[in-house]
């Protein structure tokens, strides 16, 4: 009889969920600054997932019971890191351009309706509202990944746009019939992972919709802090809570440092 | 052959106003960040930087008004913060910010160091970087028929890189367990000058006893300098690490013009050489 637990914050939780969409033997890549990706990704690999390739940068299979974190900041932590392999940028391109990426795990600072992401600009490209620090392998990524998981650490109509202002990596333009008829290798975002629920997308339109609610939160409450009109089903499924080895794992063996918190202090 | 070190003044003297510069290394690690603080105390202007990921030293250049125009795919602090001279400039429009992704840098490097005028790919499409990046071009694959993109030859004035070691004829070497030492390749390629400070200067027995370890061949390089942590506060793995704390105490006083002048004052122009510098800087 599987354990649920009733204590888990909303990183672990958006951990868990996002771990659930991960299957044995896929490949992923993941690059700097996606905290609650790396312990979903290492969940996965430590639970149901054994065979998961993670490609975190330029680092193939990193030690699940290691902080990764820690590599770039201490050079003494960099000297006991194990990993299978270390690339250099041009073959870690090539696994990408090959389509040899199942997915990759991506944090928007803003994402539409139709999944478009914008991690460059608000406002105007040219004398932006906001400069954000650039999207890196986001537009790499939506085209070359055959699918991506979405997290967004915190639910905000400011993130949910109805429009991005600016499209750094492509979702489903033109009612999702864009990448089909560009013979794109991506499928494009498929999940959204938030604090309050998981979104998908609907085949025929593009749209995103709203697939479960997480224990705890509303369908009011999420529709307050999402700006465009979500398609959603009847009755809607409660999220599947973490297990009690689920949250162990993450606390005390994946990320005692607690790095997964820095998605909800930083922007 | 040529004796090709000299000091810091000497080579950071050859880039004028108006050069295009790419500076290696990628976020917080392997930055010839003395370097950049000696194109700053110059007051160098109208700079063109290349960056794959810049950090301070994008920041610094822009804070200075030393760089109009920034070619990257990201400049930002990792889990510290938005680049705050960085952001501003951009924001009343003083800087123009040419945003690559990861992938289209790189491929603009590789087509330099081949001597060829673009290289193909099929990444970036659907994305309003193509707006940004108007000489990005798309065309049917003459073989498969199907939509590439041509990502021009990225090059540069002046490459300024910071590696482990080099001898006095410019053969730079790298060191166990460093990574992304392919940079240091791809920008030293696509540069008209290569400028490249070391942790040492080695003799040249050294460097052929060991020839698996250079990484840029003595004739793609002008000019060496020998600078003991001419990294930091950036990092050179597995040497020392990015120092957190000072790249923090910098992004705080970045954020406030006073505080960045007065950043400037003493890490910047007071100190008279790198180890004056060190002293003050260094929190390890």
């Amino acid at each position: 009889m599987t354990e649920y637990s009733q204590d888990y914050t909303p990183a672990e939780l958006i951990a868990v969920v996002l771990a659930r969409e991960m299957k044995d033997g896929e490949k992923m890549y993941l690059g700097a600054a996606t905290p609650v990706g790396v312990a979903a990704t290492q969940l996965a690999r430590v639970t149901h997932a054994p065979n998961l390739v993670c490609v975190y940068g330029i680092w193939i299979d990193p030690d699940p019971y290691t902080d990764y974190f820690a590599i770039m900041t201490d050079a003494s932590g960099f000297q006991k890191f194990r990993a299978n392999a270390t690339t250099n940028l041009t073959e870690l391109h090539d696994l990408w351009q090959r389509g040899e990426i199942d997915f990759g795990i991506i944090r928007p600072a803003q994402i539409d309706q139709y999944g478009n992401i914008n991690n460059s600009v608000l406002g105007d490209y040219s004398k932006p509202k906001l400069r954000f620090p650039g999207g890196v392998a986001i537009a790499d990524a939506t085209n070359l990944c055959k699918r991506i998981l979405v997290y967004v650490p915190k639910h905000e109509a400011r993130v949910f746009v109805k429009k991005v202002d600016f499209i750094t990596g492509p979702g489903h333009p033109d009612e999702g019939k864009w990448r089909r008829r560009m013979n794109i290798t991506s499928k494009g975002p498929s999940k959204v992972v938030t604090d309050m629920a998981v979104l998908g997308f609907d085949q025929s339109t593009g749209k995103m919709k709203l697939e479960s609610i997480h224990p705890g939160a509303s369908l009011e409450n999420i529709e307050m802090n999402t700006s465009f009109p979500l398609i959603a089903p009847e009755k809607i499924p409660q999220t599947e809570r973490p297990t009690v080895e689920q949250i162990q794992l993450i606390r005390d063996k994946i990320d005692p440092a607690n790095m997964r918190d820095l998605d909800y202090r930083q922007r | 052959m040529k004796d090709k070190v000299v000091s810091l003044d000497e080579a950071i003297g050859e880039i004028q106003n108006g050069s295009s510069v790419g500076i290696g290394g990628a976020s917080m690690v392997y930055k010839p960040m003395s370097a950049v603080r000696s194109l700053v105390k110059r007051g160098t202007k109208d700079l063109t930087v290349y960056a794959f990921m810049g950090d301070m030293d994008v920041d610094m250049l822009i804070g200075v008004r030393s760089a109009k125009k920034v070619c990257a795919a990201y400049v930002g602090f990792p889990m510290i913060g938005l680049a705050p001279n960085f952001r501003k400039a951009c924001q009343n429009g003083e800087t123009e910010f040419k945003e690559y992704s990861e992938l289209t840098f790189i491929l603009g490097l590789r087509a330099a160091c081949m001597g060829i005028p673009f290289l193909p790919t099929r990444t970036m499409l659907g994305s309003d970087l193509l707006k940004v990046n108007n000489d990005f071009k798309l065309f049917d694959c003459p073989i498969t028929k199907q939509k590439l993109l041509a990502i021009p030859a990225m090059s540069f004035d002046v490459a300024l890189l910071h590696g482990y070691q080099a001898d006095s004829r410019g053969n730079i070497q790298i060191v166990d367990k460093q990574i992304m030492a392919e940079l240091i390749a791809y920008f030293g390629k696509s540069a008209r000058k290569t400028i490249v400070t070391v942790e040492k200067v080695v003799d040249s027995d050294e460097v052929r006893r060991f020839p698996e370890k250079t990484i840029l061949p003595h004739y793609e390089v002008d000019l060496v300098v020998e600078i003991p942590f001419g990294a930091h506060p950036s990092g050179f793995l597995p040497l020392y690490s990015p120092d957190i704390n000072h790249i923090t105490d910098y992004y705080s006083a970045a954020l406030n013009p006073e505080a960045f002048k007065e950043y400037l004052n003493k890490f910047v122009y007071s100190p008279e050489t790198n180890e004056d510098y060190l002293k003050i800087a260094k929190s390890f």
